[in-house]
């Protein structure tokens, strides 16, 4: 329960535009346990987005590493990479990103199928995780035919379908109505007790973000544990 | 992500722009140095380090810019790189010593640099020296100089690149397999088989299949497209074969079993597109296959994608046209190639019918002028099993003329008991019968007795009235009427007239066309000049002339045939061809065509070769056939256009999808699709547009086919043919279908792989 998932170890990000170097993160050092649930909060451009693409491996730092059970992700070949991503990480980005051709259901089933699982395995797991995030009446509805509020559910069932490890959040419930949030987060701490899914959770929400047991800042491209201040000042 | 993309293809079309500039120029500045000399070497030397350095500092340049930061999938050398520089390749941890990568990469450099300075160092004195290849050779070496800069520049530039010594390793494994693979296959074809198409047609298939699975073996070893190793290799294996062609020995050609003037061009085409289309096929078969990591062949979700994708833009706009204008133009492209060479084929196998049915299918041959033991040899053959007739003959040139014309011919002197000569000429009988050959006697109009001349003109006179219209009529030639003059003689017998007149005429069969250009008929005299004499007159040696009855008419349905052949009894062509006791060959019909290769070299086997010779009726008519074939290639390779246009839509098509999915390839990359596998989804897009055409040009040219070769009647005085010949050959379409869908195939690759090159993160920040 306490062991070490993952190690961030002077992480660095920049990005060029035209001539100049922009720094977004600074050097970050973080550990993370398994089961751990964390929340970064932040100004806007702050680099959380940033910092939670290099974790799911969707964007490479400029130095620093990544390691994952004590092992640097990025000296993987791609295709461990890819398959990785399939297994251990579940992504909800800040903009739901749903595929507009498919349903629901086949979202949904779209990483399972990537494994090569058969189709109706993957159509009834994706059955299931939309029960579980209250979409059972939606599964045939494509996202141009979803509300905002069910778009972002169907994306965390999606980033939930195939039980990873870590869960990725960026912003989940930016755009929900607070008993719709709540039910989700309800969801999400549930799934965090029964299969000890690790979740880092960034929002703008202190009210969300005071859920978590662990509370990072990012400042500067920094992260600052404020865990302790949070709670003294709630 | 356009911006870059704007940016990273202007920069590549800056690189290939500087490339082909810089290969401009040495080329230009090389023509001004003197053939032949020192100088010319060092400018050689000088301007292949420049171009290593060039393309050095280039490489290393790409290599600098392409931090993980910059987006690097569409740049050329992006392209050319892959994945390979950016941290998780595979290799990265496997670095082997220093001293392996500069001997690989010196290794690679002294094959180049031999290849390039040689035929330029040794072209003036060897190609004039060697004289047997020919202009052929002095092209290729010119070739292999023009093609040198661009070898350089690019070994220079991957060298910049790659440090790394895996990559140059596996190139070289690569192409020490490609070019064991291809030896290996050419070697083992020529045991498959004596027929040198065959042979051929194995050798070729042997270098597709190395290519293709060198191709694969790279990509299967890399876990990516490999294209840095596919460009060395194919660079190396297509300028060793011009190495070997211009400066090897001149027989390594004759391997190919390429007629010389094919040789240039197959050379020339082959190795560098051929090959590196194939390499490229095998490579992304491969990296298909495995590049997730895994084998994994399935590509269920992917096609489902696909076809989403393509459904979808069928309703909007630019992608649909353009789809639906790739599918057309593959459909075209395989309906005109299935039609054309199937008429083509008909054509051709009209001829060799035509062909196999009149001529000899072998015929065997004696060096000098003595085949006079030919009854045993025809003893010797027929014993052989597999052989069907077997015909001695005389053959030789002659005159034949009337009163109403005349024309060159080619007399035939052959058995008319004999069954074997005789057969298939009884088939194409029309008028008269070929056993008058035998009894002259019975040709209807023939008198037994005459006085030549006045027999001549009695016969004349009561058979044909044509021949008496066109007495009044001038003698079309002084020959002729030199002839004439000798034959009426005042009814007196010339010495080199024919001796006994009392016997009647011999016979002598012409055909349909002989006929119409002679003006005469079954029972009428024609008169043969040979130019060979045994006699030596007053004026030096004098023509033979003898007159011969026609005795039948035949129409093989060949026109150079009809109009050229006369058959005369085997007797009457020795004495008059002045070849007593000796014939010209012996003709052979085999009962199964295809054993043709088997059965001439069993026959030369049984004869011991030297002084008989043994050829076969390709080998005869074999620049009708080489002229066939190249003309087939040349529709072929023109039609294939077609698709090659329909195919740049294809790519078109797919490049606006991948930039309009950016987003999409994002979303499946970060919930785990492999490059892989984003690959195979837009492949399976344009292989559908290539199959889809494929199959509708397959079934609209069969039907054409069939609607041509039912409805078509063609002027049978002009072609020679009733109907428009077609013959569908299934090895055929299926060759043409099948080319449809690997060039449709080799259309999605750059798409395809720069939509598995896009990282995540860039189609994530798009919105
Ligand atoms: N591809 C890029 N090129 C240049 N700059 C970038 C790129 N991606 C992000 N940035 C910059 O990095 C900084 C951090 O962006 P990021 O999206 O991580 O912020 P954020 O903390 O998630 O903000 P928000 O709370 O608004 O989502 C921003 O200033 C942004 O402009
Ligand atoms: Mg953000």
């Amino acid at each position: 329960m306490t062991e070490t998932l993952v190690e961030v170890q002077g992480l660095k990000k920049n990005y060029w535009l035209e001539d100049h170097e922009i720094e977004v993160l600074r050097g970050l050092d973080l550990t993370i346990r398994a089961g751990e649930r964390v929340s970064i909060t932040g100004p806007s451009g702050s680099g959380k987005s940033t910092f939670l693409h290099v974790l799911g491996t969707l964007d490479q730092p400029s130095s620093g590493r990544v390691l994952y059970d004590g092992e640097d992700v990025f000296r993987r070949s791609p295709a461990k990479i890819a398959a990785f991503r399939n297994k251990t990480i579940g992504f909800v980005f800040q903009f739901h990103h749903l595929l507009p051709e498919f349903t629901a259901q086949e979202n949904v089933a779209m990483p399972a199928l990537i494994q090569r699982m058969s189709k109706e395995e993957a159509s009834m797991r994706a059955a299931a995780t939309l029960t579980a995030v209250g979409l059972q009446h939606r599964l045939a509805h494509r996202p141009g035919e979803l509300s905002g509020g069910e778009q972002q559910r169907v994306a965390i069932a999606r980033a939930l379908v195939l039980s990873p490890r870590v869960l990725l959040a960026d912003e989940p419930t930016g755009n929900l109505d607070e008993a719709s949030a709540a039910s989700i987060h309800d969801l999400l701490d549930e799934m965090n007790e029964r299969t000890g899914l690790t979740i880092l959770l960034v929002t703008h929400s202190s009210r969300l973000a005071k859920r978590m047991p662990r509370r990072l800042n990012m400042v500067e491209g920094r992260l600052v544990d404020v865990s302790a201040e949070i709670s003294t000042a709630a | 992500m356009r911006r870059s993309f704007a940016r990273a293809t202007g920069g590549g079309l800056v690189g290939a722009a500087a490339t082909l500039l810089g290969q401009w120029g040495c080329a230009s500045v090389l023509e001004f140095l003197p053939m032949g000399t020192r100088a010319q070497a060092t400018g050689v030397a000088l301007s292949t380090m420049i171009l290593l350095g060039v393309g050095f500092v280039v490489g290393l340049r790409a290599r600098h810019r392409s931090t993980v930061d910059r987006p690097r999938a569409f740049t050329l050398f992006g392209l050319l790189s892959g994945p390979d520089l950016e941290q998780g390749d595979p290799a990265a941890g496997r670095a082997l010593p220093k001293g392996v990568i500069w001997a690989a990469a010196g290794f690679l450099l002294v094959v180049g640099i031999a290849g390039y300075v040689m035929p330029w160092a040794l072209g003036g004195l060897s190609l004039a020296s060697l004289g047997q290849g020919g202009m052929g050779r002095a092209m290729l070496a010119t070739d292999a100089t023009l093609f040198g800069p661009l070898l350089f520049l690019t070994v220079g530039a991957m060298l910049g690149l790659h440090t790394r010594a895996f990559t140059v390793l596996t190139s070289m494994g690569g192409l020490a397999m490609l070019v064991a693979g291809s030896f290996v296959g050419g070697y083992l074809a020529r045991y498959a088989s004596y027929d040198a198409n065959t042979i051929a047609g194995l050798t070729v298939l042997g270098v597709v299949i190395s290519s293709l699975s060198t191709g694969f073996v790279l990509a299967w070893i890399r876990q990516r497209l490999a294209f840095v190793e596919l460009s060395l290799v194919a660079l190396y294996a297509g300028y060793l074969v011009f190495l070997a062609a211009s400066i090897g020995p001149a027989s390594l050609l004759k391997s190919f079993n390429l007629p010389e003037e094919q040789v240039f061009l197959a050379l020339a085409a082959i190795p560098l597109i051929g090959v590196f289309a194939l390499l490229t096929v095998g490579s992304s078969i491969g990296f298909l296959l495995h590049g997730g990591g895994r084998f994994d062949p399935g590509f269920r979700y992917e096609f489902s994608v696909a076809l989403r994708y393509l459904r979808a833009h069928r309703r909007d706009g630019m992608v649909g046209v353009v789809t639906t204008i790739a599918v057309v133009g593959v459909t075209l492209g395989v309906t005109a190639l299935v039609v054309v060479l199937s008429v083509m084929s008909g054509f051709e196998e009209d001829l060799k019918q035509k062909i196999l049915g009149a001529h000899a299918h072998i015929v065997i041959g004696k060096h000098g002028d003595d085949f006079s033991e030919y009854v045993d040899v025809e003893e010797e053959v027929k014993s052989l099993p597999g052989i069907d007739t077997v015909a001695a003959f005389v053959l030789g040139d002659a005159m034949i003329s009337t009163d109403a014309g005349l024309s060159g011919t080619l007399v035939k002197g052959i058995d008319p008991t004999s069954w074997g000569a005789t057969r298939d000429l009884r088939k194409a009988m029309i008028q008269g019968r070929l056993e008058y050959l035998g009894e002259p006697s019975e040709i209807p109009g023939a008198r037994s007795i005459s006085a030549p001349g006045l027999e001549a003109y009695g016969a004349s006179a009561t058979s044909s009235p044509s021949a008496v219209e066109a007495r009044g009529g001038k003698a079309s030639t002084d020959g002729q009427r030199a002839a004439d003059g000798l034959a009426l003689g005042l009814g007196v017998p010339l010495p080199h007239e024919d001796k006994i007149a009392s016997r009647p005429l011999p016979g002598i069969l012409i055909g349909r066309e002989l006929k119409k250009t002679l003006r005469v008929n079954v029972g009428d005299t024609v008169k043969l000049v040979s130019p060979i004499s045994e006699e030596i007159g007053p004026m030096g040696p004098t023509p033979k002339l003898r007159r011969f009855r026609v005795a039948g008419i035949f129409y093989s349905g060949m026109y150079e045939y009809d109009a050229k052949f006369t058959y005369i009894e085997m007797g009457q062509a020795q004495r008059f061809l002045g070849s007593r006791g000796r014939v010209t060959g012996i003709e052979l019909k085999i009962l199964d065509i295809d054993d043709t290769a088997e059965m001439v070299e069993a026959l030369k086997r049984r004869l011991g070769g030297h002084p008989y010779t043994v050829r076969d009726w390709r080998e005869m008519n074999k620049e009708l056939f080489s002229a066939l074939l190249l003309e087939k290639l040349a529709m072929f390779i023109g039609l294939t256009m077609i698709i090659m246009v329909a195919s740049f839509l294809i790519v078109a098509t797919l490049v606006m999808i991948v930039l309009q999915r950016g987003k999409e390839i994002a979303i499946l990359k970060s919930i785990g699709a492999s490059d892989a596998s984003v690959m195979k989804i837009f492949v399976v897009q344009g292989v559908i547009v290539g199959v889809g055409g494929a199959l509708l040009g397959v079934a609209f040219g069969l039907v054409l086919c069939l609607i041509l070769g039912r409805f078509v009647s063609l002027d049978e005085n002009m072609f020679y043919i009733a109907q428009l010949p077609v013959v569908v050959d299934s090895i055929e379409v299926a060759a043409i279908g099948l080319s449809a869908v690997v060039i449709s195939y080799l259309a999605t690759i750059y798409p395809a792989m720069t939509a598995a090159q896009l990282r995540p993160v860039e189609g994530l920040r798009d919105d």
